[in-house]
């Protein structure tokens, strides 16, 4: 059947579908409506959170339903709305469009185009809120997600279900982290368990989401992306829902039994738009004027990720969830309540950021409470070592700002973290497979780098990854799961060869 | 305790019953005056909205509302009335009104329900139903 037939009877079947019914409605009417909230008498049956129709494609959430009254969060621009207008109860809890229809695209949190894309068809919706997986249907974290980010893969693994925080100051590199995870999953994609992600953008500068979306495109991972925004522009209302829109549309996915990657970025600012809403709708303010329900606002969002039984389809929601510090604060009010909502805090600090620590990835004030249980072998193998002498490091180089008179053991072993160190920075958009991160990790905690200047690791690096990818595939193949001890020998074996044949080693050194 | 307009509403309604018909304007007069001395004039564009409200409830009356395209309901609207009264067992106060846009048909509202029955509302819902988004599988 050619399209012109299809779309002719798609109309025929529709018209003579059509009844010519009474049409029962559920009223009120607007007596005030600005900043985004209406108040609407009548609508005397309305159930919290249901949708309100106010016509002209201007739909409203009912928020507050007081004895002669409701107020309305109003989806949309509120200058259309006049008062004495007739506003209509739909019978709908705020649903989103959900589906395959949606990878690939921007979209607003009411799930409508906003990318100049055609009209999103989805024949299947879900409620932005919904009541978290129960206890009996999850299962605990096994899986690990790639963040293809050395730090974070080696001292604070996350796993698929996890919900793993990531703070810090402005400027500091926190989206780019959540960004760089987005890339990774780009290898996911042809293996049997493909990562879906949605990033969801509160209150950020369209620009800058336009940025997101043109890098994300560049490196191919629009493929399997949904990004939702609700731009600084548009009314606190559609920021307050952005994230519980995008939680719906990968919970989809999560029923289907995938696995699914949502970063929310961020909730400080979800907390602003809902403290603007509550405070509008005259609902009493408490600590920093926030209202009293703001921590169950993020707990019962964040709940929702999860890792399903094999029984409830075996998938999987990640959430990485972004909060902005002011002056690098984690003890402010909601800082402390996501910190204790999630299962660990990848925490970036400006002061590193500015020596050129790039993650600047604070290792002590990190952590990943549940995330190791899913850790490669390979990668435990390196991680456990690695932490210890970056401990050591840190607590050395503090105590070597003091005097000059080191001993020999305590130089080296403030020359190695500094050589770790200098491991760990990584450039922007450029995610490293788990087998490559293996392979060098392996090398600076076993002092295969000691004899390497600190200026050449980096160079050092590229060039033996490089040499491995070339050359060596199969060893890098084999570890990607664990280290056994033929591939142990290899690879200590390569790294010693390349080390001198590429003079890396200084002739001193080597004898 | 600080006076809101739902409270001067029901103050209102409840001086207004032992109040004769001429006296409402200086009523109303004194309503204005406390809203502006409360600090809640901002309050005044609801405020008869509120005072209509406090008033069906205070009586228990139901408020009826016909709209037609044109002409008037006629006996209709006093079969509606007859209607409205036996079924829910309250006094109601029928309102009519005029609406070209409506095309044909009639539009009833008993309180905060409304029966569309009008030809503006059907080809409404014909129209949301042929343009709705078509799955091209």
């Amino acid at each position: 059947m050619s399209l012109s037939q299809t779309l002719l009877k798609s109309l025929e079947d529709r018209i003579a579908s059509y009844h010519k019914d009474v049409k029962h409605e559920h009223v009120g009417t607007v007596m005030s409506v600005g900043d985004g909230i209406a108040t609407v008498s009548g609508l005397s049956k309305v159930g919290a959170a249901e949708m309100i129709d106010f016509g002209k494609g201007i739909m409203g959430v009912a928020f507050n339903l007081e004895e002669d009254h409701v107020g309305v969060i109003v989806l949309g621009d509120d200058s259309k709305i006049k008062e004495g207008d007739t506003a209509k109860a739909t019978g709908q809890i705020l649903s989103v469009p959900v589906g395959e229809a949606l990878v690939g695209r921007v979209v607003n949190p009411l799930g409508e185009a906003k990318d100049g894309g055609s009209v999103i068809a989805s024949a299947q919706r879900y409620p932005i809120e919904k009541i978290a997986p129960r206890v009996i249907e999850r299962k605990g974290v096994t899986t690990p997600l790639q963040t293809g980010i050395k730090a974070i893969d080696a001292l604070i693994p996350i796993g698929r279900g996890q919900r793993e925080l990531i703070i810090g100051d402005r400027q500091t590199g926190k989206t780019a982290v959540a960004i760089d995870a987005i890339l990774n999953q780009k290898e996911t994609q042809s293996s049997d368990r493909p990562v879906i992600c949605i990033y969801v953008a509160i209150g950020q500068k369209e620009s800058k989401v336009a940025k997101i979306v043109s890098e994300l495109k560049k490196h191919g991972a629009m493929d399997y992306t949904i990004v939702v925004s609700a731009g600084a522009s548009e009314p606190a209302s559609l920021s307050y829902i952005a994230p519980f829109a995008g939680c719906a549309m990968g919970e989809y996915f999560l029923d289907q039994g995938k696995d699914v990657l949502c970063i929310y970025d961020d909730l400080s600012k979800h907390a602003w738009a809902y403290r603007q809403v509550s405070l509008l709708l005259r609902r009493p303010p408490g600590r920093e004027a926030y209202p009293g329900d703001v921590f169950y606002l993020h707990s019962r969002l964040l709940e929702r990720a999860c890792c399903l039984d094999e029984k409830h389809g075996g998938g999987s929601l990640t959430a990485l969830p972004i909060i902005e510090t002011q002056a690098g604060d984690i003890s402010a009010y909601i800082p402390t309540n996501v910190i204790s909502i999630t299962d660990g805090q990848i925490y970036l600090e400006a002061d590193l950021f500015y020596k050129g620590i790039r993650p600047a990835l604070n290792i002590g004030l990190s952590v990943s409470r549940v995330g190791s249980a899913a850790q490669r072998k390979s990668m435990k193998k390196v991680a456990g070592r690695l932490r210890i002498d970056l401990a050591q490091y840190r607590e050395l180089a503090v105590f070597a700002q003091f005097g000059s008179d080191l001993d020999a053991e305590t130089k080296k072993q403030l020359d190695r973290g500094a050589r770790l160190t200098e491991l760990l920075k990584q450039d922007q958009y450029v995610p490293v497979p788990v087998a490559e991160q293996v392979s060098m990790l392996y090398a600076g905690v076993n002092s295969l780098l000691d004899d390497v200047p600190v200026d050449q690791i980096r160079r050092f690096e590229r060039e033996f990854v490089q040499f491995l990818r070339n050359k060596h595939p199969q060893l890098l193949k084999e570890l990607t799961a664990e280290i056994k001890p033929e591939t142990e020998e290899t690879l200590k074996r390569l790294l010693q060869t390349f080390k001198t044949e590429a003079g890396f080693v200084s002739p001193s050194v080597k004898q | 305790m600080k006076m809101t307009a739902a409270s001067l509403a029901r103050a209102f309604v409840e001086t207004a019953k032992t109040l004769h018909e001429s006296e409402m304007h200086a009523l109303a007069d004194a309503a204005a005056h406390i809203l502006i001395e409360q600090g809640i004039f901002k309050d005044a564009h609801i405020f008869p909205r509120m005072v209509e409200r406090e008033w069906f409830k205070r009586t228990g009356a139901v408020q009826v509302s016909i709209t037609t395209a044109g002409s008037s309901a006629g006996t209709l609207k006093k079969d509606i009335a007859q209607v409205v009264e036996q079924s829910l067992q309250r006094s109601c106060l029928v309102e009519e009104r005029a609406d070209p846009s409506l095309l044909g048909g009639i539009l009833l509202e008993i309180g905060d329900e409304r029966y569309d029955a009008t030809l503006r509302g059907a080809l409404n819902s014909l129209s949301v139903q042929l343009t709705a988004p078509i799955p091209l599988s």
